[in-house]
């Protein structure tokens, strides 16, 4: 910050837009932007080091806490590492990988609604804001109905899901896909043409494919630059490679392509539920290995080999072989990684979180540089960081 | 995930014989183990080379083996966006390593992270700590750092 400025503008960190709290310090000639410090850390939760000291089972309902709009992709990430590391990644029933992808879309969907309204109401557009938060409470109602609460689903477990999706449910999920579709094209109506939106939004916050690789950053911001990586086409895992979707990708590398990505996403994310919907097959939703899953609460009442065998996984917990690996899955700020070390032992040696946030919003100091006051926010707000997956 | 093939792995070690001490595989993950002195050299080959073409820094960390000697291990994972391929790659140390921030941007944060973390030094970067306190005295994640923590946290806080 050697630079000349007027003044240097503290903002936060208090929170600007919902993703929490975030400190900017701001160097400002005129108008302008000329330097950006970025403070982050204030919900720095220490949740890798927990992770050190916690058993494999006890350790998903730490991990959907890092991000409070889609915990089903965190839980999913930590899920599928796990299965690797013990070899029964082949073992899963098919019923619940679909299971698995439909939980995983909605809270997609999630994340980009409350974008979406956030980021409309920074221009004023409340009613924008007012229809996304309407259509998000319909899918926290639909998780309400399986397990009792909103955000933090916890229906995934090692070896499957946790309980199977009733009829009523599949019904109305059913319904609410079918009347998404309209809602969106509301959305584009409201926004993709407005005068005000494209004004402010067209041509600011540019980041081009090379410096966008070259920052790793993933997700819908690459993807609006113009490179097509997202980890369900490149790496599919669980039933994405039998499921017809596209990547949407456009070429500015703006704050309203990475708008248009994320309408698209949305659309694809439905696409991608109504198939599994109509190809859900039958069958068991968890493996029935007691190695690794814990049995039913009312069998443990029943039988005393089942109570032996909860208590023994309980008190022993899975021990998966020493090694270490590395599993992707696209959450809907781009990839999210677990890297595991086993050595083992009942507790991860150690376990790494590679949050698309924190890579995301690293790149900040540098696209802020030549931009109006004016602009920070919405360049801010279309990285999309939560401040809960940066700091972990 | 693809990992890269046997055929890119032998031409590497053609090249690097002597600065690669070994190569591990686990769960089908390849990963080389770098000499410390020649860490930059294999990196920046790996980014700039035809076959390789890493163009992505996916992921810094660091494993601390206490009470081993050398104490870290330091772990890039390389992809390539283009070739559809990835390396792991791991180097040991006690306390300093070059910095790798001129090759891949993200390297940035992830720097000061695994600084503020585990205390492992990068070279030519002037590091200020990045999710806490800038004065706070502790490295939390390595393995003698109790969970509880040490102190009483209030004047700390900057």
């Amino acid at each position: 910050m050697g630079e000349k400025v007027d003044l240097f503008l503290e903002v936060g960190p208090h929170p600007l837009a919902p993703y929490g709290t975030l400190k900017l310090t701001l160097g400002i000639k005129g108008e302008k932007v000329e330097c950006v410090d970025v403070v982050v850390g204030y919900v720095h939760r220490g949740i890798e080091k927990l992770c050190e000291n916690r058993k494999y089972l006890q350790l998903l309902p730490i991990l959907g806490k890092i991000d409070h709009l889609s915990a089903c992709s965190y839980e999913l990430g930590f899920v599928l590492a796990v299965e690797k590391l013990l070899g029964i990644k082949n073992e899963i029933p098919e019923r619940a990988n679909y299971i698995r992808v439909i939980l995983a879309e909605l809270s997609r969907i999630v994340s980009h609604l409350t974008w979406l309204g956030t980021s409309a109401v920074e221009f004023g557009m409340e009613k924008v804001c007012l229809l996304a938060f309407e259509d998000r409470e319909r899918i926290m109602k639909l998780f309400e109905q399986l397990s009792g609460t909103q955000s933090y689903a916890g229906f995934i477990k090692i070896g499957g899901v946790s309980q199977d999706f009733s009829e009523k449910f599949l019904q109305e999920l059913a319904d609410f896909v079918d009347e998404f579709f309209e809602k969106i094209s509301k959305y584009e109506e409201l926004l993709t043409e407005n005068r005000v939106w494209k004004l402010r939004t067209v041509g600011v916050g540019i980041i081009d494919k090379d410096t966008a690789i070259s920052w790793g950053i993933t997700g819908p911001v690459l993807r609006a630059a113009g490179c097509d990586y997202d980890v369900r086409k490149y790496y599919p895992y669980c039933v994405y490679d039998k499921l017809e979707f596209n990547v949407p990708v456009y070429h500015n590398g703006d704050v309203y392509d990475r708008y248009r990505v994320r309408i698209d996403e949305m659309k694809e994310s439905l696409k991608i539920i109504k198939q599994c919907i109509e190809n859900l097959p039958e069958g068991n939703t968890i493996i029935n290995n007691s190695k690794f899953v814990l049995p039913k609460k009312d069998e443990i009442y029943e039988t005393l080999t089942n109570l032996i065998k909860h208590f023994y996984l309980t008190v022993h917990g899975i021990k998966p072989p020493p090694g270490e690996v590395y599993q992707a899955v696209e959450g809907p700020r781009g990839e999210l990684g677990y890297y595991i070390v086993s050595n083992g032992t009942d507790k991860p040696y150690r376990v790494r979180i590679r949050t698309p946030s924190f890579t995301n919003l690293s790149i900040l100091p540098e696209i802020l540089k030549g931009y109006f006051l004016d602009d920070v926010v919405p360049i801010l707000n279309s990285l999309d960081p939560l401040m809960g997956e940066v700091d972990r | 995930m693809n990992f890269v093939s046997s055929e890119l792995l032998k031409n590497l070690l053609k090249r690097f014989g002597k600065s690669v001490e070994r190569i591990e595989e686990s769960k089908g993950e390849l990963s080389i183990l770098v000499r410390k002195d020649s860490l930059k050299e294999v990196l920046k080959f790996l980014k700039d080379s035809e076959d390789f073409q890493m163009d992505m820094l996916v992921d810094l960390t660091a494993i601390d083996m206490f009470p081993k000697r050398p104490r870290f291990i330091v772990v890039y994972l390389l992809r390539s966006l283009k070739k559809k391929h990835h390396l792991r790659v791991k180097c040991q140390t006690d306390e300093v390593l070059p910095s790798v921030v001129d090759i891949w941007k993200s390297a940035e944060w992830l720097e000061r992270e695994v600084y503020e973390m585990f205390g492992v030094k990068f070279e030519g970067r002037n590091l200020k700590k990045l999710l806490l306190p800038q004065n706070y005295p502790y490295f939390p994640l390595r393995k003698d750092f109790p969970l509880e923590g040490y102190e009483k946290p209030c004047d700390i806080w900057d």
